[in-house]
């Protein structure tokens, strides 16, 4: 029988974005996947229902399963491109002035989160199916935090991810 | 007195600690800088030598001199302690191993982390400072070494058994010593202190059992049966129907089973009435 003794890191992943539906150039998906330093495998819940009998109660699913959103975080490049990307993949859909809808296959990727072991090889790939930008965070100026990079976040919606080992 | 076992976790950790280390270079260049020659870095373990700075070199003319062996590595353990935020359930066995006739286990390992300082030493800043940019970009802030104990089937992973152990090294800080006051007497020797904690882990004993082969159960299904239990009566004729198993032996004793092969001790007790 084997036994795995070794245990994971939360160091060990990578994430890969394909180009972002604004883009020409991979260029500002590039350096949003360089500079992410946190993420999530979101959390997913199956809705169950309570059946009772006899004044006794027992749980069973009720059909409907949900996927929490997609957190990313990323420190934003001096130039400010990751960020303009993710601003552009949200405006591309909905801009508040002259465009107030988007066809679906227009903004849609699929995007993927690589887990890989203490040695570099990867373990699980989650694939994010349907990925859109649905949040991104603010950006905290300030005259007093000069030491620290300068830090944003975003989250994407999907349909659903499903994992593949390798 | 208690069966002795030994694995070698700490001292391959130690080795292993030590070969993160090994086979560094760093070159040394002239005023143009031109690199005019390359130049590898030893590596000990402090605790075996309080001398490490020198060694015996035989010149071309066969004269032994005692010259100084600058840059160096010297590694020393100083700490180890029980790290409670890595312990996992103490009660699960492992099954390493399993043969026809036993089958041998070991309870999780126990984490414990051990402390390192590592000391360059060198003449020159330049020495100093190419030995630190060949060591610390490799931890962010961690790496893995790996270690391999047979004796518990942790062997490399491409093989029958339980994996090998990867132990995450963390770097912790770094202390540099640059002498500024030095008498007529000595030489300058610049020094920078590295500190590292491995996340290692230690062995309870390896339990070799014998797997049971047969179960020997004996039923009384009522009063009658039990009054019966020390019938030497062969068959069933002469006890009735209330009786499922005919007893030919006495309430404890010793037997041996021809199919099993085994000498067991066995006792009958008195029914469990609900």
């Amino acid at each position: 029988m084997k036994v795995n003794l070794n245990k994971a890191n939360p160091q060990n992943y990578e994430i890969i974005f394909p180009k972002i539906p604004t883009e020409e150039t991979m260029e500002g998906s590039t350096e949003l996947t360089i500079n992410i330093y946190e993420s999530v495998i979101p959390s997913l819940t199956m809705e169950a229902t309570p059946r009772y009998w006899q004044g006794g109660v027992a749980q069973y699913e009720a059909g409907s399963l949900t996927y929490e959103p997609w957190f990313v975080r990323f420190t934003v490049d001096s130039e400010f491109k990751n960020w303009l990307t993710l601003y552009k993949w949200m405006l591309n859909i909905n801009n508040n002035k002259n465009k107030f809808s988007a066809s679906r296959e227009e903004y849609v990727v699929d995007a993927t989160l690589k887990i890989t072991d203490n040695n570099g090889l990867v373990v699980l790939k989650v694939d994010f199916i349907n990925a859109w930008v649905n949040m991104l965070g603010e950006i905290t100026l300030s005259q007093r935090e000069g030491s620290r990079d300068l830090i944003a976040s975003c989250n994407l919606m999907y349909d659903r991810y499903q994992i593949s080992g390798v | 007195m208690k069966d002795h076992y030994f694995y070698n976790a700490l001292r391959k950790t130690i080795i292993q600690f030590l070969d993160l280390f090994n086979d560094i270079t760093i070159a040394r260049y002239a005023t143009d800088g031109e690199i005019l020659k390359y130049v590898s870095v030893p590596v000990k373990f402090a605790p075996k030598t309080r001398g490490y700075y020198f060694q015996e070199k035989e010149t071309a003319t066969g004269e032994i001199i005692r010259d100084k062996v600058l840059p160096i590595i010297g590694i020393n353990m100083t700490g180890l302690e029980y790290a409670s935020d890595r312990a996992v359930n103490k009660n699960s066995n492992i099954t390493s191993r399993r043969t026809q006739n036993d089958i041998s286990r070991f309870l999780n390992p126990v984490p414990y982390d051990i402390s390192f300082e590592v000391k360059i030493a060198a003449q020159y800043v330049i020495d100093i400072t190419q030995i630190i940019e060949n060591i610390l970009p490799f931890f962010d802030p961690t790496a893995f070494i790996r270690i391999t104990i047979p004796e518990l089937d942790i062997i490399d992973s491409s093989e029958e058994g339980a994996a090998n152990l990867d132990l995450k090294v963390i770097y912790e800080g770094s202390s540099p010593e640059m002498q500024v006051e030095i008498d007529e007497a000595n030489f300058r020797v610049l020094e920078w202190t590295l500190t590292f904690k491995v996340e290692g882990f230690m062995f309870k004993p390896l339990k070799t059992e014998g797997v049971v082969k047969k179960v020997v159960n004996k039923i009384y299904t009522n009063e009658t049966s039990w009054v019966l239990r020390n019938s030497t009566t062969q068959g069933a004729s002469g006890i009735g129907n209330d009786a499922v198993e005919i007893l030919t032996l006495p309430t404890s004793g010793v037997k041996y089973d021809e199919e099993a092969r085994i000498l067991y001790k066995y006792e009958l007790y008195e029914k469990f009435e609900e």
